[in-house]
């Protein structure tokens, strides 16, 4: 029997744990119920699966080739290694989380209700970026700016510094311009990323500012749809703690 | 050195050329991997790829991509090298995450065991058939089976609107491809 092209196709995305339930249950039904589909796929999985494996040769070279990376990473100019070693993501996120823990600890000892405005503010905290380097002048400027905390310097470069191909940088450029009270600005920034497909793993960090940014210019029901948003994600949402402490100054400013 | 004359000194097991190639793509492609690739534990929880799975992705990709044009399989880059490391980084990245797919980077790459008669006989026919392929068939299925992309990979790589493009495009290369190893003794 001759495999179509469509059940060729389809076979690979089951073997990928790709094909959607439904269809996999007819597709498991056929290869059950029809021998002459059942040996024509098994055939063309034959192919697939074991033809495009590596010969014999091709492992050699690659560990040939292994050897010959780990040895240039070894001898990797010291800069360039230290530059992306410099400091681990676990010790950067820990201390993010002490300077929250902080800062929470701080909110919560405030018991005095005329200070509810400047308790938006002090949730405002520093988000320390990830270990990475820049690619060009702009960037790492603009990094280095957000890093020592001059805000107006960092927005400055870092809203020119942003390319198609590299974002991310409009997350700093947000809770920079949050941090001086460019909240339009910021609101701007930080939607972007919030909504954008290729940062997704940021959402959370751009959902809590965006909650922020919205919240000091009182446009409360953005906030509260946010909040909402964050309250849905529950515990597993990177801000859902302070998020609960918002929702209690929010109650007290309205 | 430009891509074209990377690739030609690669082909033939230049080791300057490939030290240039891993020095000048080392830092952007793993900086890319630590800002981009995440997975989602069961609880929901995002961890980051770390620094040393960033590197090990580098290195697995380099060797992809090496192997491929070393074997004749990519003779002419439609996109910068970075690109093409890049993309392989990612689609290792995701072929690793994958739900069935939770094992460690070295078990997956470093298949040690010694292929069986059959196996050899089949992997042997499958490259004489590529090599009866026009270029630009040899190339798509190269990237779909050897390096394992993904089809909207392959279109933004090779130019194409979309994976759906590619996907009709490899379905055409797969038919032929089918006929060319069936006639292989």
């Amino acid at each position: 029997m001759q495999l179509s092209d469509q059940d060729m196709m389809q076979l690979e995305a089951y073997w990928n744990d790709t094909l959607p339930v439904a269809e996999r249950e007819m597709l498991e039904r056929k290869l059950t119920n029809n021998p002459a589909f059942k040996e024509a796929a098994e055939a063309w999985q034959y192919i697939v699966q074991d033809g495009f494996t590596p010969t014999q040769k091709e492992l050699d070279a690659r560990q040939t080739l292994r050897q010959q990376l780990q040895s240039f990473e070894s001898n990797l100019p010291a800069a360039l290694e230290s530059s992306s070693r410099s400091i681990s993501r676990p010790l950067i996120l820990g201390m993010g989380a002490v300077a929250a823990v902080v800062a929470l600890l701080f909110l919560f000892n405030s018991l005095r209700p005329d200070l509810e405005e400047s308790r938006i503010d002090e949730l405002i905290v520093y988000l320390p970026p990830n270990n990475q380097t820049y690619s060009n002048t702009w960037d790492s400027a603009g990094m280095e700016a957000y890093k020592k905390k001059d805000y107006p310097l960092a927005v400055e470069i870092l809203s020119q510094a942003v390319t198609l191909e590299d974002s991310l940088y409009l997350l700093y450029a947000g809770i920079a311009a949050l941090q001086i009270d460019q909240t339009k600005k910021a609101i701007t920034f930080l939607n972007y990323i919030a909504s954008s497909e290729d940062w997704e793993a940021y959402h959370d960090h751009a959902q809590w500012y965006l909650a922020l940014a919205y919240a000091k210019s009182r446009e409360w029901d953005k906030t509260d749809s946010l909040l909402h948003e964050i309250t849905l994600v529950g515990k597993k949402h990177e801000h859902f703690s302070e998020m609960q402490v918002l929702s209690e100054v929010m109650e007290e400013l309205r | 050195m430009n891509d074209q004359e990377l690739l030609n000194k690669l082909k033939n097991g230049d080791e300057k050329a490939l030290e240039w190639m891993y020095v000048s793509n080392r830092s952007k492609s793993t900086q890319y991997a630590i800002k981009k690739f995440y997975r989602k534990s069961t609880e929901g929880k995002i961890a980051y790829c770390t620094l040393d799975e960033a590197i090990e992705l580098y290195h697995e990709s380099i060797i992809t991509i090496v192997e491929n044009i070393r074997e004749g399989r990519l003779v002419n880059l439609s996109a910068k090298v970075s690109t093409y490391l890049v993309a392989t980084m990612k689609n290792k990245w995701r072929n690793m995450t994958r739900k069935r797919r939770h094992i460690p980077l070295d078990t997956l790459y470093d298949v040690s065991h010694e292929p069986a008669d059959e196996d050899r006989h089949i992997q042997t026919k499958v490259r004489k058939a590529l090599q009866k392929m026009d270029e630009k068939c040899r190339q798509m299925l190269t990237l779909r089976y050897f390096m394992e992309w993904e089809y909207e990979d392959i279109a933004l790589t090779i130019g194409r609107k979309n994976g759906s493009v590619v996907r009709n495009q490899i379905s055409r290369c797969r038919k032929r491809f089918k006929e060319i190893i069936d006639t292989l003794t």
